[in-house]
């Protein structure tokens, strides 16, 4: 929340702050300065995060890889062992970003939250492909508008960027259809990153969560929320018009601040509990964050298992 | 409703402040596209109703707040139904003042009098309080009375009260508004009930409330009613206002000059008949008196033999008390005027009274006979000056301590003080007469020798003088008045610095005063300050002496000041010769009622008897162990000054209200804007409700429920 978020000190401002990445054109080179930033948090971390790892010897048969004889064990025991590893194939990831006009909304001189979202799944699919991991995306808004199967090729990036640049918000939400669309393309089990607000129907999509998790998927949600939207900081009379609706409210923001700061507060609080409740990761997203930081947060806690499950 | 500043009105239109901001700001309102609207919107319609209601109220208060304020301000009341009766039930101290006044003798229609109006209003009022009322009656006739014991609980002592005045309605009293008002508000300052409530009962005649000074500054009064037994109408009223009996013709044959005023107080012109009795004679004529003046008829008459008074009339009218006047024969009014010789001589042309005890003795027509007695300053006493009206100092340089408090006290009393110059006065003048003196003398000055031939052209002239002045009005429009001709060699020069209540009277030439007056308590000073005799100037051998220091002696004995003409009124006291002979003292009242006199030895050194506040109209007679024939007889008749029954102006009454209600701090426009205040007639009362404090009291919980209402916000 607001009193979570990490200010710089003053007079310095880091290169992945929102809104200097705002100052920047395209998600690619937005992705590009933060992931430098999760890279150099990565090393001094303990936990490496996804890698191919020994699981138990095997005593050699015909038509076993010659490549993967341990020789140092043939050396100690004169028997040839061959190496058995837990994951052999590459890692499969799915971003399901929101794009309705609700995520169009950014406080002034900021980053939109679809844009704020499109630099995390950037970041991400980054990561991702430099270790050989698959990676796709779907969006949408009140239908699926696109969806990019998952590819490990470090040249699907560009895929990913451009389609992220070229999307304009609008519409409202339909988050089921969306993870429906992860059901249909996943051949096998992986990890599904949702990135929305959840500001629609908080029942339905998490039907669609919890069968994603029953197929096996590591699930996490990404609740992206405006600085504006989690502390309403507005103060003269202001004609307030909604994003998905023509509804408009002439109101003096003083006399419903307490009022709104409650409601969304028991919102944020429903989104994380149906989470916890359907073995959902819940992540908060506050775009006054650094996006790697958040990325990081991810990472070192809540980071994807081998398994994937 | 009524408005005491409906001007204020008008700033009701500040109401429209809040809606005005409140519609600029929505036109000023920025647009902003916000995702998280419904949140904002309160899926919760009932919510979002109540805050919408809520905004709705804040602009509501601020609206009635702005509305309510110019409202207040604006002093709103509600008129009173002028024939409803009085509410006394509420708890409350209530003073009743009724005025007994001689007025209050006039006879309404219905043949009862007004006094009687006012009781049967008083006890309907008493009547209709309630247990918790506590109520006092005041008469308001000289001097005003409490005839409760302050406020009380008691109905039947309040009737008891009431009883009284029927009772003491014989005696004819001049109205004294003032002192009962101050009566009242003492007595009710000791209620213990928040509600102090006046009722001033009377036929409001507009003399009643001439006020000197207004009374009870600091009476804690929620509110004044009064309640005019007839009406506000006017009544027409013929009143017989003196007689001057004048003695001519040869001592065998004596022949009587009666002179009698007779004053309209109607709205049109009266023609009247006027009958003279004297003894068994009684003549007629008619007289004709325009509306709101006087006319005066004389009748010339052989004197009847032993007859020692008479009266006249005229045909009775609402107020029959004044249609009459009695009087006696003799010297009945005189003003008992003590001369102090300050400089006596064995010569007689060469005293200092030489010339002013020959014009003090000379009788003039019409006018108030002066008893002059004569004294050295040496032989001055106490007993002396009380039994005077008026005391002369003549060239009296120096006062002794025990002189000077008792002429003080005589002064403060009402007694006339006059105090001539002379070579006597030196530089301990000054403190040896304290304030007696109007202003303080500075030195004495000489500008020609009396015996010079060329003092006629340095010696100073009376040059200007004050003819609005009761002394000096007989030579007002007498150019070559002799006054103006007498020359003046030797002044006292005085120092006119402000003191509160004198003033020159006449002045010399050159602007230095001559005769100058003074004020202590109820009486009078006056100080001329050249000689009485020959030796400053030749004053006294002008024409001019006798009348100025006849009207000086009658001025300071105020008999002046009597709207009435001369005579002796009731309520006043008065000094009565004493008769001729040995034994005790008895006077007789009109009523025929005998009531023994003691005689101290001031009363016999001073040779008058003091007669404390005669009650009753008609002719007394002062005598010696029932010695008739040698008895002193003196009329006293009713103070004229009741006998205007024109009613108070509802200005003048809303002023004078205004003026007693405004410093009392509690309610300052207490039953003052009620335009028609003497329009309410027996039966009715003229109380207004005063909603300005009620409006104020809501004004600041309006305040508290805006305020309440953003903050909770």
């Amino acid at each position: 929340m607001a009193s979570s978020v990490p200010a710089s000190p003053p007079g310095e401002r880091s290169l992945t702050d929102p809104r200097a990445l705002a100052r920047l054109k395209g998600v690619t080179l937005r992705a590009r300065r933060v992931v430098d930033g999760v890279l150099q948090g990565l090393h001094k971390s303990p936990h490496q995060g996804a890698s191919i790892e020994f699981a138990e010897h095997k005593e050699y048969a015909p038509g076993d890889e010659i490549r993967h004889v341990d020789w140092k064990a043939f050396a100690r025991f004169d028997k040839y062992y061959v190496k058995k590893y837990e994951q052999e194939t590459n890692l499969q990831a799915f971003c399901v970003l929101d794009a309705s006009a609700s995520m169009g909304y950014g406080a002034d001189g900021t980053l939109t939250k679809f844009e704020y979202a499109g630099t995390m799944i950037t970041t991400l699919a980054y990561l991702l492909l430099r270790q050989q991991d698959a990676i796709g995306l779907v969006k949408y808004a009140g239908d699926v508008s696109d969806v990019l199967p998952p590819r490990s090729r470090l040249n699907h990036l560009n895929h990913l960027t451009t389609s992220l640049e070229t999307t304009k918000v609008k519409g409202g939400t339909n988050l089921e259809a969306g993870l429906n669309a992860v059901v249909e393309f996943s051949r096998k089990r992986g990890l599904v990153f949702v990135f929305s607000d959840f500001f629609s129907d908080a029942e339905k999509p998490f039907n669609m969560l919890r069968h994603l998790v029953g197929r096996g998927h590591q699930v996490t949600v990404f609740h992206v929320l405006d600085g504006d939207e989690l502390t309403f900081p507005f103060e003269h009379m202001t004609l307030f018009e909604g994003m998905e609706s023509t509804r408009r409210l002439l109101v003096e923001p003083k006399l419903v601040r307490r009022a709104y700061l409650k409601r969304i507060k028991e919102h944020q609080e429903l989104i994380r509990k149906r989470c916890l409740d359907s073995q959902v990761a819940y992540e908060l997203v506050d775009t006054r964050e650094e996006p790697g930081e958040i990325v990081l947060r991810y990472l070192r806690g809540n980071g994807p298992s081998k398994s994937g499950a | 409703m009524n408005f005491g500043n409906g001007a204020i009105l008008a700033g009701m239109a500040l109401g429209a402040i809040p809606v005005i901001i409140h519609l600029i700001n929505r036109q000023r309102a920025k647009l902003r596209r916000f995702a998280a609207i419904d949140f904002l919107l309160l899926s919760d319609k009932r919510l979002a109703r109540k805050l919408k209601l809520k905004q709705i109220m804040v602009l509501a208060l601020r609206v009635l707040l702005l509305m309510a304020l110019a409202f207040a301000l604006a002093k709103p009341y509600v008129e009173p139904d002028l024939v409803a009766t009085a509410d006394t039930s509420d708890p409350g101290g209530i003073a009743l003042v009724i005025d007994d006044s001689m007025s209050m003798q006039t006879l309404a229609p219905d043949g009862r009098t007004l006094l009687d109006h006012a009781l049967e209003r008083a006890r309907e009022l008493v009547g209709s309080g309630g247990s918790r009322t506590s109520f006092a009656v005041i008469a308001a006739g000289r001097p005003a009375r409490l005839l409760t014991k302050g406020l009380t609980y008691d109905k039947e002592a309040v009737e008891r009260a009431l009883d009284r005045f029927d009772q003491d309605a014989a005696r004819p009293r001049g109205a004294d508004l003032a002192a009962a008002l101050d009566e009242a508000g003492r007595v009710l300052s000791e209620s213990p009930e928040p509600r102090r409530q006046v009722y001033v009962i009377g036929d409001q005649a507009a003399h009643a409330w001439r006020f000197g000074t207004l009374p009870w500054n600091y009476v804690p009064v929620s509110n004044v009613d009064l309640i005019d037994v007839r009406g506000g109408a006017p009544i027409d009223n013929l009143a017989v206002t003196g007689v001057t009996v004048t003695k001519g013709g040869p001592v065998s044959e004596p022949v009587l000059e009666v002179e009698v005023g007779v004053i309209n107080y109607g709205l049109s012109g009266r023609t009247a008949q006027v009958e003279l009795e004297l003894g068994d004679k009684v003549v007629a004529d008619t007289v004709t008196a325009p509306a709101g003046e006087q006319a005066t008829v004389t009748f010339k008459l052989r004197a009847p033999k032993d007859v020692t008074g008479g009266s006249v009339s005229v045909v009775p009218d609402a107020l029959p008390i004044d249609d009459s006047w009695v009087f006696t024969m003799g010297q009945t009014h005189a003003i008992n005027v003590l001369v102090v010789n300050g400089a006596p001589r064995s010569v007689p042309w060469q005293d200092e009274l030489f010339f002013l005890r020959a014009a003090l003795r000379a009788r003039q027509v019409g006018d108030v006979a002066l008893n002059p007695m004569f004294a050295t300053s040496a032989e001055l006493k106490p007993g002396q000056i009380n039994a005077s009206d008026v005391v002369v100092l003549a060239n009296v340089g120096k006062l002794t301590r025990e002189q000077q408090l008792a002429l003080h006290n005589f002064v403060e009393k009402g007694g006339g003080l006059l105090v001539t110059g002379g070579d006597s006065f030196g530089d301990d003048a000054n403190g040896s007469y304290g304030d007696l003196l109007p202003y303080p003398i500075r030195a004495t000055k000489t500008v020609a020798k009396a015996n010079d031939p060329a003092a006629a052209l340095s010696a100073l002239t009376v040059a200007t003088a004050s003819f609005e002045h009761p002394v000096m009005q007989v030579f007002d429009g007498i150019e070559d008045a002799s006054l103006f001709k007498a020359h003046v060699y030797s002044y006292l020069l005085i120092d006119t610095a402000d003191r509160p209540g004198s003033k020159v009277i006449a002045s010399y030439t050159g602007g230095i005063p001559a005769l100058v007056e003074g004020v202590i308590g109820r009486g009078r000073t006056m100080l001329l300050t050249t000689t009485l005799d020959m030796d400053w100037s030749d004053l006294a051998i002008r024409s001019s002496f006798l009348p100025l220091v006849q009207r000086a002696c009658q001025y300071l004995g105020k008999a002046l000041d009597r709207p009435g003409g001369p005579g002796h009124l009731v309520g006043e006291g008065l000094h009565v010769p004493l008769p001729e002979g040995v034994g005790p003292l008895t006077l007789v009242r009109p009523d025929g009622t005998e009531i023994p006199r003691e005689e101290t030895p001031d009363d016999t050194a001073a040779g008058t008897l003091y007669i404390e506040a005669p009650d009753q109209v008609g002719q007394y007679l002062l005598m010696r162990a029932g010695d008739r024939r040698h008895a002193v007889h003196f009329a006293v008749n009713a103070d004229r000054a009741e006998s205007d029954l024109t009613p108070v102006t509802a200005d003048a009454e809303r002023a004078i209200i205004a003026e007693m209600t405004r410093d009392n701090g509690i309610l300052p426009d207490a039953g003052v804007a009620e335009p028609a205040m003497t329009a309410a007639a027996a039966g009715g009362e003229n109380r207004n409700t005063i909603l300005w404090p009620y409006i104020l009291a809501g004004l600041f919980l309006l305040f508290g429920a805006e305020a309440w209402l953003v903050v909770r916000n």
